[in-house]
């Protein structure tokens, strides 16, 4: 199967070799270390021990790389090319740190200081016609001066009611009055009185002592922050010359990291005065190497293996041959199986990939997405994850379906190898080889819907049969058998009978009456199994007869009908693609060839636009069928992924 | 001819009506589930079948108008 059976290692040996047994099970990379029985106790400590060193290192080390890329993304490849490779010298992660610290600091500061004169300059604006010197906008014994900002609207009334006092506008945009009022000093109170109570607000000049005028402390104000802008500049240029130690740095980060999980790995094991004991998990078929070259090159260690209790969480792994393998990511999408269940990925493989097909439905996109599929694989395959490796794996096998669905429904670039000139006869005969007309889905868009439910109907019936063999698997008879094996029957049967009425299968009246038999066995055996399944006795009415009424209208005809999508698809990416060829050969009727180019241009950018949003919707959908119509009725997900203790790395090494 | 007018409005406005409906609806659960899934990723099986059900009226509403 494909869930690999998993057993528990355990390893007792003498303390001198620990260290060396460590860095073998590192190596191999197949075992992962489970915190011992008797640590689980205790809170392990991380305080002052060598992980939460390595944390900060870490921590730290990611904040530069995060700090240089953020403003090496601002500058083009090209100059960073330049940089990256002028420069090699020995800089400890530490100095790094300091270095891109100290900057932020630096940037901080300035975009800061940068900040507070922008506001100052919108503060003093509006007083920019203002000629006095600002040291000498201040009252005298006897005179006291306020300047301040009223809305324009209550301008008019405070003058009015200012009798003690001279009001003079600086400056009026409309809604607000920028002012000033000269008043007598022993009329102070009712002056201020009055001018708050029309919403007067005042305004004190920063800088009040200074000898210079609104306008030049404006002028001063933009001077500085030129200076500000250079200084901000030539600092963002020193760091992005330092980009060139991002690589070095993921390098560092990557071997941090390992010596992490390193450290994590002995605190994980239990130790005596003399011994350590090491328990973990491991895939069966990885036991009989590693037993025998640990018993090899240590006799101080002694290794066994049991199987797992019923109360361990056991990690799921999942091992499949070459050609299903790349669809793993679609069971992963969902959540990993668990132990005891079914992993899903060979079941879909095939559905995922003609589901696919039928959706893009054209063979020349199918060639150009198998084509793409290997030029990726092969140019890009180093330092490639094995997630985006398995993908594109995925996507040529889609391509391959995609490939065979077109060349059924003749469809090539949309319908470009009819409209071809008579030369190129040899195509048009190469064409009528496979196609079969009868399912072309812009000629017979009826035939076209029935091949996306026929598709349907075997996927979920299929996905029922998984959940038999399943329940038989788990030990569940009755409900195999009183619950799947009719709803498969139902599921036929429903199916011969619209069969029979459409003229494919026989009918007649005895035929139609051993249906009818089967059918009422088939529910009632439904019925039957909810009634003991459920406790009480409206749970057991209600289950009863809900169990079979979505049998028949979820899973027969709403989950069938949902394959409908398919056919949505294949017959738009069909449609358009005839449109766009359409749409290009029009340009044909231009005088003397001039028609060509555009033409040729019309079809590539059409195309490849039609191809772009066809795969998104294919995948997206051909996913969610599996999701949602396929694994709802078998599927245990909850699964613990597997993570072997060994080498790893957050930082890909970039391909070269 | 009016009649076949008629038939291709009623096909039209089933899809636009059920497709604009599908759409709201998705957007609605869509944002919940992100929501939930940014505490429990683990949920994902569960958050797609919430999000993919009002889907399903789009397709019935395309069924229809053919």
């Amino acid at each position: 199967m494909a869930i690999l059976p998993i057993k528990k290692i355990h390893i007792l040996g003498h303390k001198s070799i620990k260290k060396e047994l460590i860095d073998l099970l590192y190596e191999r990379g197949v075992v992962e270390i489970l915190q011992s029985p008797d640590n689980t106790g205790t809170e392990i400590n991380h305080e002052n021990s060598a992980v939460s060193d390595t944390d900060i290192i870490l921590s730290r080390i990611e904040y530069s790389i995060k700090f240089l890329e953020k403003y090496a993304a601002e500058e083009s490849p090209e100059f960073l090319k330049k940089e990256c490779s002028t420069r090699s010298e020995n800089i400890l992660p530490e100095d790094i740190y300091d270095f891109c610290k100290k900057k932020e600091e630096e940037i901080s500061a300035l975009t800061q200081k940068k900040e507070k004169n922008i506001k100052l300059i919108s503060d003093l604006l509006p007083w920019k016609n203002l000629e006095t010197p600002l040291n000498r906008i201040r009252g005298t014994e006897t005179a006291g001066i306020l300047c301040g900002k009223i809305a324009s609207k209550n301008l008019k009334h405070l003058i009015e009611n200012l009798k003690d006092g001279i009001a003079e506008t600086v400056y009026d945009n409309g809604k607000i009055a920028y002012i000033a009022i000269l008043y007598s000093r022993e009329q102070q109170e009712s002056v201020e009185n009055i001018a708050r109570d029309n919403g007067f607000s005042a305004f004190s000049f920063p800088d009040s002592d200074s000898n210079l005028t609104v306008s030049d402390q404006l002028k001063n104000l933009e001077c500085e922050i030129v200076s500000l802008e250079s200084l901000h500049k030539s600092l963002l240029k020193e760091i992005k010359k330092k980009f060139y130690l991002a690589d070095m740095l993921k390098a560092e980060y990557n071997k941090y990291l390992n010596l992490k999980i390193k450290n994590l790995a002995y605190e994980y094991l239990s130790n005596t005065e003399e011994t350590f004991y090491l328990c973990g998990w491991i895939v069966e078929k990885n036991i009989k190497r590693l037993k025998e070259e640990i018993e090899q090159k240590y006799s101080e260690a002694e290794i066994f293996f049991t199987d797992p209790s019923q109360e361990d969480n056991i990690p799921v792994f999942l091992g499949n041959n070459r050609v299903v393998d790349p669809f793993t990511g679609i069971t992963e999408m969902y959540g990993y199986p668990a132990y005891n269940g079914i992993d899903a990925t060979p079941l879909l493989a095939p559905f995922f990939a003609l589901s696919f097909g039928l959706c893009m439905c054209d063979g020349f996109y199918g060639i150009l997405l198998a084509a793409g599929a290997i030029f990726v694989i092969k140019k890009k395959s180093k330092g490639m994850s094995q997630t985006s490796m398995r993908f594109f794996k995925m996507i040529f096998l889609c391509g391959i379906a995609t490939i065979f669905w077109g060349a059924i429904t003749g469809g090539w670039m949309g319908d470009i190898i009819d409209r071809l000139p008579g030369s190129f006869l040899f195509l048009k005969n190469f064409k009528e080889n496979f196609v079969i007309n009868q399912i072309n889905p812009s000629e017979n868009p009826l035939n076209f819907l029935i091949l996306s439910l026929i598709l349907g109907t075997i996927q979920i019936v299929f996905a029922i049969s998984i959940n038999f063999y399943y329940q038989l698997r788990i030990g569940n008879k009755f409900f195999a058998f009183f619950q799947q094996l009719p709803t498969i029957t139902i599921h036929l049967l429903l199916l011969a009978v619209i069969l029979s009425i459409a003229g494919v299968l026989p009918s007649g009246k005895n035929i139609l009456n051993i249906y009818a038999i089967l059918f009422t066995c088939s529910l009632l055996s439904v019925a039957y199994a909810q009634w003991r399944i459920n406790n009480n006795i409206v749970d057991k009415l209600f289950w009863a007869v809900f169990s079979n009424y979505s049998i028949i209208t979820g899973n027969f005809l709403s989950d069938t009908l949902s394959y409908a999508r398919l056919f949505a698809l294949g017959l738009s990416g069909s449609l358009m693609a005839v449109a766009i060829n359409e749409i290009s050969l029009m340009t044909m009727s231009l005088p003397y060839y001039l028609g060509i180019i555009p033409m040729l241009l019309f079809l590539a950018v059409g195309h490849i636009f039609n191809i772009a949003i066809n795969v998104l919707g294919a995948y997206v959908h051909t996913s969610r069928l599996q999701y949602l119509e396929f694994f709802s009725k078998f599927y245990v997900s909850g699964g613990k992924v597997f993570k072997p203790f060994g080498a790893t790395g957050k930082y890909m090494p970039e391909s070269g | 001819m009016e009649g076949l007018v008629l038939a291709l409005l009623g096909g039209a406005i089933a899809v636009f009506l059920a497709g604009i409906g599908s759409a709201v609806g998705i957007g609605y659960a869509g944002t919940a589930a992100n929501g939930v899934l940014s505490e429990q990723p683990e949920k994902f099986g569960t958050m797609l079948l919430l999000v993919a059900l009002p889907g399903t009226q789009g397709i019935y509403g395309f069924l229809t108008a053919l």
